[in-house]
């Protein structure tokens, strides 16, 4: 009925202008359209109501309030893999997918293709693109890495990386995750699920995988943290020094030996750093409600060794958990060297809505706050103030967020 | 006047015999119970099962082209399959049998399961629900009226449906005059393959055959009426229900994985017109069943569509954890409705009527309990909901207005052990749940006779659907409790009006519009995080619609109808979930329920067609078009996740010999192949051939 109205509106906009020979600009702040590609696209989940998720294009930082007149309909719980022009939905645990779409030049967005990756299980949960003919896709749950091209979105080859050693206790399947490419290596994280998202025991595990012969390197471990990477997000970054950061989501927590912060590979290595881990999980933040948190996710490495991420912290959880109404999740900002954390003043979110990312000297929190609004709020870096309210108001939790510089 | 006017003039008539050809009475009526329900003043559309008699067709499919009625399905038959009345489905719709309740706690049993030559009529009540109806909903109901015959009768029928449906019912019902008992021995059995193929909505070009999709039922019953004693009517009945039914993927090829259940129980109904006193007419229904059901889901490995075989990490095929489920289920209910007759004829009455219902719920499941790493079996949960109606029932202004007014009581008590499944949770320490609540409902309902053929009615309800126990307790593997869940809530108005007009002696026009709005708050959603499932209060939602038919019996050959429903189901919920943010999704179209749908039938019958005698022939048409919904709000330019718009044409033949003793049965449902799909992602079966054959003694 909206649409009908909505295109009935234009319409008669169109009319209007038409006779009266002058252009009819856009909406202010309504991010939808323009003159240039999208600078920020999220993926926002409308659950519990709806089962559809949109991929939602914004202008830039000025779309105070975007429509979702030019979003793409996807499912739920979908993360975004940017990569040149080309921007790859993973469709997670609600499918077997990899969509691939365009950024226009009008900021809308064009569905170039798609391949099936997870045939036996519906889920896949990331992608790699090492060129513009090759990319990698773990399919968690079938226990493979598909390599296809992105440029056609045709398989051409896998990886098998079931019944061949690397799952624990005597597991077949290590469930490949997240990826980062760092000189030529694919590190990929496993999930070693005993049923997702718990891990079958504790420990951090990733694969090395070459990435011109698609042979496996070797698989590394480290027991000090849990699950290397994520469903969706990789979460994996580099800092100046070409340092790898490994972010270990610890099975939520669920399992009280199981940990969660960021473990290093350095420049060069192809081990997890034995001098480094910042484990978030049960260290004592005094600005936090109890003084603990039960697990972090979402990483996103600003530079100059300042990372930001949400934090779930178990005070504020009703009994049973209430993922709604409870508003558990704090914003922080962290320190990368010095494995230092704050609470940054930002109204704090349910867990669902998780993503954060950088515009200019903005940090942007996807939060859905209890009477601030719900959309993106910002700190900025220069001043250390934060938004009281979003600076793009965008209703649902948004999953995941990439901004184009 | 005379003496001769008083004069005595004897006539006598000498007896003669004249054999006719045939006498034949003209002219169209309706049964008196039919007229009944259509009387109430609360909007219901009653269909006359004799019209079902010789069709092979199901219960839900004639519901299908029903005013504000829409199916849902998944798939063939024993699949999902909801009922959708007025935008509202699932458990906010209440099934009747006869009057009582029929949902089973697994939801094993459906409405389907009831065979369609017994059926004396089926009526939908959309939006207000009589008082003498105990469950709870949210105003909409559906009650099949089975057949009862005071003759000895045998009946057997033999369906062959396309995809492999075999269904075969046998039904004796025998009088002992000397014992004064009737007994009736039922017998109804299904192996239905449901082997179509499909094209996957996941995976371009991708045909999938629906090859592990086998129902396999059996159902039975062996009745005892006691007859001519202190009761009207006096029933015992003992039934039995299995079922295996394997699971069908879409998405995923799912290879091995099935539900299987059992069922059995015992049922006791007893009726008396002026029971104690003269005035006062008493029913009173009780009931016991017991069921176990399971679900088996505990493969190794994994299948794609192309056959190749992948490792589990969780082992089962469906969801997150593997599932050897063996779950016992307690179910006792009675029903006791007491009216008195105020005033003869039915002018003034009082109704009370009171509806206890006990389910208790043990789950096992140690093979997922093993996955969990937690001993989940063995817990218990019991849940008792009453509900007692008090109502009033007058007739005023010299029978032209009738009233009925109800209160209603709702009480819903439920305790239970469950684990708390998130972390840091009670480990493997189980967590009692106790809690309870009172509910108060009313109702009005009006119909005003304006003229003979003019009848205006005008109803109101305020009502609740309680919580069911998976929805509070939770399955303890996957789904949460959620103590604080409170009942589903509605204020429905409805506003109609009726034309009846009978002309010719042998036809009648008919035409029914209504208009409605339902204000529905506390609905339930389901919601997920880290893999886990809980039922919340969430959201507020606003129907509202009108809905129209015309029926006319052309002459006694010729039928036609045809109806309209538009119905708007809108977001009632002013703020973004958990926030005092204005939702931009306030007021707009809910997802995936149905807006705007036709129906069209034309039907003609005729005695002895092909000359002859002692022959009946029926052809019939129907039609339905329902417009293309969206699965999600309306947000996008691009909304392309959405139900497409689907005509679809059933033609059917029934041809009767012997005075309909022998009938066989035709059908042809989606007559030119045309795509349907009335749940996303779940595509139908297409073109579908019925062959049906029936003997039987009943009379017509």
């Amino acid at each position: 009925m909206k649409m009908k109205k909505r295109a009935f509106l234009t319409g008669a906009c169109l009319l209007v202008a038409g006779m009266m020979f002058v252009s009819c600009e856009k909406e202010e702040g309504s991010g939808t359209g323009g003159n240039e590609k999208a600078k920020i696209l999220a993926t926002v989940d409308m659950l519990p109501t709806s089962q559809v998720s949109y991929l939602l294009p914004i202008q830039d930082i000025s779309a105070s309030n975007p429509t979702f007149d030019e979003a793409q309909e996807i499912k739920t719980s979908n993360y975004i893999v940017p990569y040149k022009d080309w921007v790859f939905i993973v469709e997670g645990m609600s499918g077997g997918d990899v969509r691939k779409f365009s950024r226009n030049d009008n900021g809308t967005l064009t569905e170039l293709g798609r391949i099936n990756v997870g045939g036996a299980s519906a889920t896949v949960s990331h992608v790699c693109v090492i060129s513009d003919t090759k990319a990698y896709a773990t399919a968690m749950m079938d226990n493979k890495i598909v390599i296809f091209n992105p440029t056609t979105m045709q398989k051409t080859g896998e990886i098998d990386v079931a019944g061949k050693g690397y799952g624990i206790n005597q597991n077949d399947t290590p469930n490949p995750m997240g990826m980062f490419l760092r000189d030529g290596v694919v590190f990929c994280g496993l999930g070693q699920f005993s049923q997702p998202p718990m891990a079958v025991d504790k420990g951090a595990y990733m694969l090395l995988i070459n990435a011109e012969t698609d042979q496996i390197i070797k698989m590394i471990s480290d027991n000090r943290l849990t699950s290397a990477t994520a469903i969706g997000e990789s979460g994996m970054f580099l800092d100046e020094k070409n340092d790898l950061y490994i972010p270990c989501w610890g099975s939520y927590g669920f399992n009280p030996e199981h940990h969660s912060g960021l473990l290093r590979i350095k420049s060069g290595q192809t081990d997890f750093d034995p001098d480094y881990c910042f484990q978030l999980t049960g260290r004592e933040l005094p600005e936090v409600q109890g003084g603990k948190l039960q697990y972090v996710m979402n990483y996103h490495y600003a530079g100059n060794g300042d990372v930001y991420f949400f934090g779930y912290c178990p005070a504020f959880a009703s009994t049973p958990a209430d993922f709604v109404n409870d508003k558990t999740n704090y914003s922080f900002k962290g320190n990368i060297y010095d494995c230092t954390a704050n609470v940054l003043d930002l109204p704090r979110s349910n867990a669902y809505s998780c993503a954060i990312n950088h515009y200019g000297d903005k940090v942007l929190f996807g939060v859905v706050s209890e009477s601030n609004g719900v959309g993106l709020f910002a700190y900025d870096r220069k001043n250390g103030e934060c938004s009281t309210s979003p600076v793009i108001n965008i209703q649902g939790s948004i999953l995941s967020l990439k901004i184009f510089d | 006047m005379g003496p001769m006017a008083h004069k005595v003039v004897n006539i006598s008539m000498s007896p003669d015999k004249i054999m006719l050809g045939a006498v034949e009475v003209v002219g169209i009526g309706e049964r008196k119970s039919i007229r009944d329900a259509k009387d109430q003043g609360v909007p219901v559309t009653v269909i006359d099962g004799k019209m079902l008699a010789g069709r092979g067709t199901t219960i839900s499919e004639v519901l299908n082209h029903q005013t504000g009625v829409k199916l849902r399905q998944t798939g063939g038959v024993g699949s999902q399959t909801k009922i959708n009345v007025r935008g509202l489905e699932g458990n906010r719709v209440q099934i009747y049998m006869d009057g009582y309740a029929l949902n089973t706690p697994d939801g094993n049993f459906s409405i389907n399961d009831i065979p369609l030559q017994f059926i004396d009529r089926i009526e939908i009540y959309k939006g207000i629900v009589p008082p003498e109806f105990g469950g709870d909903g949210l105003g909409s109901a559906i009650n099949v009226v089975t057949i009862s015959t005071d003759k000895d009768f045998y009946d057997f029928s033999y369906k062959y449906q396309s995809y492999g449906v075999h269904d075969a019912v046998a039904t004796l019902r025998h009088f002992f005059p000397k014992a004064n008992i009737a007994m009736t021995l039922y017998m109804n059995g299904i192996h239905a393959l449901n082997n179509y193929t499909i094209e996957s909505p996941f995976i371009e070009g991708l045909k999938i055959k629906r090859d592990h999709d086998r129902l396999r039922m059996l159902d039975f019953a062996v009745g005892l009426d006691f007859l001519n004693g202190y009761f009207d009517k006096a029933e015992v009945e003992l039934l039995g229900y299995l079922n295996n039914k394997q699971m069908q993927g879409i998405e995923t090829n799912i290879r091995h994985t099935f539900t299987h259940g059992q069922t059995y129980g015992a049922n006791f109904n007893f009726e008396k017109k002026s029971f104690l006193t003269k005035k006062l007419d008493m029913k009173l229904n009780a009931g016991y069943l017991f069921i176990n059901s399971g679900l088996v889901d505990t493969c190794s490995y994994i299948t794609d569509f192309d056959g190749n075989v992948r490792p589990n990490t969780v082992r089962g095929e469906m969801g997150a954890i593997p599932n050897l489920s063996d779950d016992y289920t307690h179910d006792a209910r009675y029903n006791l409705n007491l009216k008195y007759n105020l005033l003869p004829e039915g002018k003034m009455s009082i109704n009370l009527n009171n509806d206890l219902r006990y389910v208790n719920m043990e789950m096992n499941d140690d093979e997922a309990g093993r996955s969990l790493g937690r001993n989940v079996s063995g817990l218990s949960s019991d849940i008792i909901g009453a509900i007692t109606s008090l109502s009033f029932q007058n007739r005023w202004f010299g029978n032209k207005l009738t009233s009925v007014v109800t209160g209603r009581h709702y009480y819903f008590g439920m305790n239970g052990e469950t684990v708390d499944l998130t972390y840091p949770g009670s480990g493997d320490t189980p967590v009692n749940t106790d809690r309870g609540g009172n509910y108060f409902g009313y109702s009005l309902a009006l119909k005003y006779d304006i003229t003979r053929q003019w009848a205006l009615k005008g109803a109101l309800e305020h009502n609740y659907r309680l919580p069911r126990s998976e929805e509070l307790i939770g399955d303890r593997m996957t789904i949460m409790t959620n103590p604080l869940l409170e009942p589903e809530e509605a204020y429905n108005y409805n506003v109609g009006v009726l034309y009846d007009y009978y002309y010719h002696n042998e036809s009648r026009l008919q035409f029914e519009a209504n208009t409605y709005m339902m204000n529905v708050e506390n609905m339930m959603y389901m919601i997920s995080q880290f893999n886990y499932y809980k039922y919340q209060n969430l959201g507020k939602a606003l129907l509202y619609g009108v809905d129209a038919e015309v029926k006319w019996d052309i002459n006694r050959h010729w039928f036609v109808s045809c109806n309209a429903t538009w119905q708007k189901s809108l977001d009632n919920t002013k703020y973004v979930l958990g926030t005092n943010t204005p939702s931009q999704t306030y007021r707009m179209q809910l997802p995936h329920i149905p807006i705007l749908y036709f129906n069209w039938m034309v039907d003609y019958r005729k005695d002895n067609l092909f000359g002859g005698k002692g022959q009946y022939t029926r052809i019939y048409y129907e039609g339905g078009y329902t417009d293309k919904y969206y699965y999600g709000y309306e947000l996008s330019k691009y909304q392309n996740y959405k139900i497409p718009s689907a005509c679809i044409h059933t033609l059917g033949l029934e041809y009767g010999i012997l005075n309909r003793k022998v009938i066989f049965g035709m059908e042809c449902h989606n007559l030119f192949d045309t795509p349907e799909m009335t749940n996303f992602n779940y595509p139908l079966a297409g073109r579908t051939f019925t062959l049906k054959v029936r003997f039987t003694t009943l009379d017509w």
